[in-house]
């Protein structure tokens, strides 16, 4: 008898308890209806409170740039919150100047919307959307690069400026169980605006290059929202210098076609860096270009071909090679892309020849 | 052995697909608190820290970094070939440190042994003694590492 009480005992405070838990999940978790309040009122939002600003936004349509897909890796997302936002947290610290700080800048990823918010958000923000998009093919470019063609729907069409990148969203797969996104550069000319086509590397454990390399093909549905981004071309100079490596060859490509079709009087060279002669792709395709266009130069560069390449274009790191081309700078601007450290040893040499990094141009994700 | 809900927490973050495509576990079955015990107990009988480790890892992806991929020599004892790539990670462990996506590949000159690390690996060995589990893909066994950069 006695053992039953003690059973039955523990059992009554085990669900008071859990009852409690209950009970304070729902008052202290549960943050109601919540009202965004966008430019000064030009637009107001009713959502459910609990999630980050920056996925709350994109459930409205409303896509704020973000390359990291909400890990506060990429500094992206950055929006101006002029009520509501909380405190600034120690993962935002690092992507804010103290300007940005004192007007009130946070990162979109990690703001929480608990209560009703205030925030601006730039004009051309509102233009980007979101696609479903088939992709019409895929092209194995190298043993870690694929490029992809990806169809917008019938009667579908998107603006976007060479240079610029879209948000490629993936599907769980494998043991992965939520879907994530990430940035790429557009690959294409603007003119041909009813495709998106994207250069993906595979990193190695990467959760969404490795989704594109493997789980993907012919016909499969792929979601992507953009045109973002400010890396396009400028063109204030006579001559301009682009460097890539690697995938960062798409939105080099996106410029070189776009000035070649638009016929801009500006003078193109395109230096491309690889170890060995497997990590170059269309390198007929530029060398085509180059001779049927005066004013474009490309310039492939192994830094360790490989006895096998036979190899007879320029040899070394690409700083090196462009170091050797590259004489005054002063009336040239920059275009780089590829990994960070190519960007960096590419930015000291670039002003080395006269072009202050003010005027090379790169995505910084 | 019980972990602390801190590790919890953690051990959910190292799961595939929260922050890499395989996570930081990979086949094995232990908690995280036993997976950084045992490596903590192996390092201590070889009378090596964790620093030390991290340290000359990190003086080997330095070198190997000007680079670009290339494979570097050094010091007629390694090659290192260093790749980045764009963007970057953030620890698992939830300190606020975010890691270049950086893959060193360093090879023995002498016995031709390979072994590969991230800049994420160099982190999570300094900062937390953690070197992943087994079977996970940049799992680095802390006394077979000593004995590839020759402190042991």
């Amino acid at each position: 008898m006695e053992i039953l009480t003690t059973v039955l005992s523990v059992t009554v405070i085990s669900v008071f308890l859990a009852l409690i838990i209950i009970v304070a999940e729902y008052f202290f978790n549960n943050y109601g209806e919540c009202e965004i309040d966008i430019n000064n009122g030009d637009k107001k939002l009713k959502v459910e409170g609990g999630s980050s600003l920056l996925s709350t936004l994109s459930g409205q349509k409303i896509f704020i740039p973000s390359a990291c897909g909400g890990k506060a890796t990429c500094g992206l997302c950055k929006l101006q919150v002029l009520e509501g936002a909380g405190p600034l947290l120690p993962t935002e610290e690092p992507y804010l100047s103290q300007d940005e700080r004192k007007n009130n800048y946070r990162l979109a990823c990690q703001v929480k919307i608990k209560n009703n918010i205030r925030i601006m958000i730039p004009e051309e923000l509102f233009n980007i959307k979101e696609y479903i998009t088939t992709i019409e093919s895929i092209e194995q470019l190298t043993h870690d690069i694929k490029g992809f063609r990806l169809k917008l729907p019938a009667g579908e069409s998107v603006s976007f400026k060479a240079g610029q990148y879209m948000q490629f969203h993936t599907k769980p797969y494998a043991k992965i169980k939520e879907s994530v996104y990430r940035a790429y550069s557009i690959a294409n000319v603007p003119s041909d605006n009813e495709a998106i086509e994207l250069i993906i590397r595979q990193v190695p454990d990467g959760i969404c290059t490795t989704y594109a390399h493997t789980q993907l093909s012919e016909g499969d549905q792929v979601k992507i929202s953009g045109p973002y981004g400010d890396f396009f071309l400028r063109g204030d100079c006579s001559e301009i210098v682009m460097i890539a490596g690697g995938s960062g060859m798409a939105p080099i490509r996106s410029i070189i076609l776009y000035v070649l079709e638009k016929g801009i009087d500006i003078k193109m060279n395109f230096f491309f860096g690889a170890v060995t002669k497997k990590d170059l792709y269309y390198l007929e395709y530029f060398h085509d270009l180059a001779e049927r266009h005066d004013n474009f130069r490309f310039i492939p560069a192994l830094s360790k071909p490989a006895p096998e390449d036979n190899w007879e274009g320029e040899v070394g790191l690409i700083t090196e090679v462009v170091e050797r081309y590259v004489n005054d700078g002063s009336d040239m601007e920059g275009y780089l892309c590829g990994s960070p450290g190519m960007i960096n040893a590419c930015i000291n040499v670039l002003d080395k020849k006269g072009i202050p990094e003010a005027k090379v141009y790169y995505d910084k994700f | 052995m019980k972990q602390s809900p801190e590790l919890e927490v953690i051990q959910t973050n190292m799961m595939p697909g929260t922050l890499s495509a395989h996570g930081f576990i990979g086949e094995d079955s232990r908690n995280l608190a036993d997976i950084l015990r045992a490596d903590a107990k192996a390092l201590k009988q070889i009378g090596i820290s964790q620093m030390t480790l991290a340290d000359k890892m990190q003086e080997l992806t330095n070198f190997g970094i000007p680079g670009l991929g290339r494979p570097m020599p050094m010091n007629n004892r390694f090659e290192i070939e260093v790749e980045d790539y764009m963007g970057r990670l953030p620890c698992p462990f939830q300190d606020n440190a975010k890691v270049d996506k950086r893959q060193t590949r360093v090879r023995r000159l002498d016995t031709g042994v390979i072994m590969r690390w991230t800049d994420l690996n160099i982190h999570m060995i300094r900062e937390h003694g953690f070197f992943e589990g087994h079977g996970s893909i940049y799992r680095l066994d802390p006394v077979e590492l000593s004995r590839f950069l020759g402190i042991i």
